[in-house]
């Protein structure tokens, strides 16, 4: 987080750059956790059940602009899930995560996005599908295609990662937050002169498959 | 209880896959629970998964397994399942997972009432954050704080719990506050959080600051009825929220949650339905199954019987037969004997016979004798007679004497001698005879002997595999073997 408030960060913009509220969201143990864990502070380690909930915030260099991420990791448990809502709301992107060694998890992640929309209407969150875990690719349950095809067929984005052997990892937090400027822009275009920033406010639109 | 564990342990739970992963990361440092399939991961898995099939509604909640490992380093298996379903029921840690984490939000509010009350500036710096309760409490709560710090400093907190029941995580949050009040109020929304995160448990691995912190915990006064108090107004302002709800939302809401239930339900019937289809479509196999077998059995039962009724039949007929053969030997022994007797009363008839006519014949000789004397005398005496007799004419009257003589000897003499002749010629033919007899009595022995032997070999073979054939019969049911008659014991 000292790069989160890192006066040496570009910021195009003057005065603070934009926040945007990630959710990460999916079944106990596909590595939701380990995922926040290797981006905010590029380390992976045994992490113990998340009870409730784990805040991270990272700013994410995007060239040109800049975008903080809030990054709020909830617990897998279904049990859990009513204290999720807490941290739906006011969410802008969400990243709907699977274990590619558990099938189950990944229908887990199909009710989740349900959950999701129960919340917000269709295409005001940008949400990736992320299918976790490439290093055990000899155990994968879940082929890429699937999720490709799923990912298509909901309008999210979608990628492969490791939080292990950090593959990927960066590139779905920043694929995410590109999205996020994109929408911003757009919507800023729709409403000139306006300099706050509410995604939920913009128009929705559908969000691209990101081709892996 | 422990009798009941001992069941419980043996059942299915579907939560076994998210308990497993869970064990994984419960104190993997700690050596007892460090080694994947050692005894303590083993234990913890079994508590986990007895307390999921025990409360039926809640099941196994993530962070539980700390709780329980907590316990598993303090008492064997069976009592620390105990204990977790002591402090789950009675001291009242499981209705805090009850009705959406209800029970949970209202401890949340009462501690940020404390707070207010006694630690007013941090919670208003909170307040300025928008730090809110459960975004720390959380895993404090649910886990009875077991998750993240120290041992040392968990063990004390649950004897405290155990003593004085589940207030006492007010005291320890509020201690946990108070003492990090300067950090906190200088902290922003991230840094506060980070705090909580990662300085706070690691300040308490100095055992003195452990120490102080429970002391402090314990000299906050938490009144019961302040908490009540905060109860109320809890629930108040949760109605007043629901109230102020726009009754359409709140109808959704309703909605949602009764199609939620129904939902469920419909699942659960499926589910319910599918299992009763397989368990009957089992039931109906398993059923199947065993009336073949019962046919085969009862077939084998019947070839079995016919079998037996068969053997006893043969039986029946080789016991005749022996009956009938020992009778004609008895028979042919009884003639036999009947005729060595005869014999031998024969042979002592003329046994008798012969000594009688050698006595006889003794007799008439020395009465020969004695009259050729008188005779031999007298002729001594007569001169006329003595001369011839012995003179050269003597011995031919002698001899003419002894002619006369002997020739009416010799015809007593042959006549005697032709009827021992007779007599030991019919002596030798009765001998002869019974030397036969015998000869034939020995054959006929040896035959019955013969005989008897074969039929010894007959039976046995046919008892052996009548034996058999019984046993066989009855391998597949239990089948008592004919009893065995032994073969007739022959009685010579």
């Amino acid at each position: 987080m000292a790069q989160a408030d890192s006066p040496f960060q570009p910021r195009p913009v003057p005065g603070q750059p934009s926040v945007s509220k990630l959710v990460l969201l999916g079944s106990g143990s596909v590595g939701k956790s380990s995922l926040a864990l290797r981006y905010v502070k590029h380390d992976f380690k045994s992490v113990v059940p998340t009870v409730g909930c784990a805040f991270f915030t990272k700013v994410v260099d995007l060239g040109a602009s800049s975008l903080k991420l809030e990054i709020w990791d909830t617990a897998g448990q279904e049990k859990y899930h009513s204290v999720c809502h807490l941290y739906f709301r006011g969410a802008n992107a969400a990243l709907l995560v699977y274990d590619i060694t558990q099938k189950d998890s990944f229908h887990k992640a199909q009710q989740w996005l349900a959950e999701l929309e129960k919340e917000h209407p269709v295409g005001e969150v940008v949400v990736m599908l992320v299918g976790n875990k490439t290093d055990l690719g000899e155990q994968r349950e879940v082929t890429l295609q699937e999720g490709k095809e799923f990912a298509e067929s909901k309008n999210l984005l979608f990628m492969e990662t490791s939080a292990k052997l950090n593959d990927q990892v960066s590139e779905v937090f920043s694929t995410v937050a590109q999205e996020l400027l994109r929408r911003e822009k757009v919507r800023k275009s729709h409403t000139p002169g306006n300099e706050a920033v509410d995604l939920n406010e913009g128009p929705a639109r559908q969000a691209r498959c990101c081709a892996h | 209880m422990l009798d009941r564990y001992r069941i419980l342990i043996t059942k299915d739970s579907a939560q076994e896959s998210v308990i497993t992963r869970d064990i994984h990361r419960t104190f993997p440092a700690h050596d007892y629970f460090k080694d994947t399939g050692g005894d303590g991961q083993e234990s913890l898995y079994k508590i986990c998964k007895a307390y999921s099939v025990y409360d039926e509604d809640i099941g196994y909640c993530q962070g539980q397994s700390f709780l329980a490992a907590v316990l598993l380093l303090h008492m064997p298996e069976e009592q620390a399942f105990c204990v977790l379903v002591k402090i789950m029921y009675d001291y009242g840690l499981r209705d805090l997972y009850k009705n959406n984490f209800e029970d949970l939000h209202c401890k949340f509010y009462q501690l940020e009432r404390l707070m207010q009350e006694q630690l007013p500036d941090l919670h208003s710096h909170f307040c300025d954050l928008n730090l809110e309760a459960h975004m720390y409490a959380s895993q404090w709560f649910l886990t009875l704080f077991t998750a993240k710090f120290p041992l040392c400093m968990v063990f004390h907190i649950i004897d405290l719990l155990l003593c004085e029941g589940l207030n006492i995580i007010f005291h320890v949050a509020l201690a946990l506050l108070k003492t990090s009040k300067e950090d906190l109020l200088q902290a922003d929304f991230e840094g506060a959080l980070k705090f909580f995160r990662v300085q706070l448990p690691k300040r308490y691995r100095a055992e003195e600051n452990a120490r102080r912190l429970m002391e402090q915990a314990c000299n906050i006064k938490v009144p019961t009825k302040k908490l009540k108090k905060y109860e109320k107004e809890y629930q108040t302002m949760r109605e007043s929220q629901l109230q102020q709800e726009d009754p359409m939302d709140r109808y959704k809401r309703e909605n949602r949650r009764l199609q939620e239930a129904s939902m469920r339900l419909e699942q659960e019937n499926d589910d319910l339905a599918h299992e009763l289809v397989t368990s009957k479509i089992a039931l109906r196999n398993d059923l199947d199954q065993a009336e073949d077998k019962a046919d085969v059995l009862n077939k084998e039962l019947l070839l079995t019987k016919q079998r037996l009724v068969e053997t006893e039949e043969e039986k029946r007929k080789q016991e005749e037969e022996t009956a009938q053969l020992k009778e004609v030997f008895r028979k042919q022994l009884e003639k036999a004997e009947y005729e060595i007797k005869k014999t031998t009363a024969i042979i002592a008839e003329y046994k008798q016979i012969c000594s009688q006519l050698s006595t006889r014949l003794e007799k008439q000789q020395t009465a020969s004798k004695e009259e050729l004397e008188v005779v031999k005398g007298k002729m001594m005496a007569c001169k006329h007679c003595s001369d011839i007799f012995s003179k050269e004419g003597a011995l031919k009257l002698a001899a003419i004497s002894r002619e006369n003589q002997g020739i009416e000897a010799d015809d007593e003499k042959d006549s005697l001698k032709k009827q021992l002749r007779e007599m030991e010629l019919e002596l030798a033919q009765t001998k002869l005879q019974l030397v036969e007899a015998k000869c034939k009595i020995q054959e006929l022995e040896h035959q019955r002997g013969a005989l008897m032997n074969e039929i010894q070999a007959a039976k046995n073979s046919w008892f052996s595999k009548t034996l058999n054939s019984i046993k066989t019969a009855t391998s597949t049911q239990s089948l008592q073997p004919p009893q065995a008659t032994q073969p007739p014991k022959e009685s010579t």
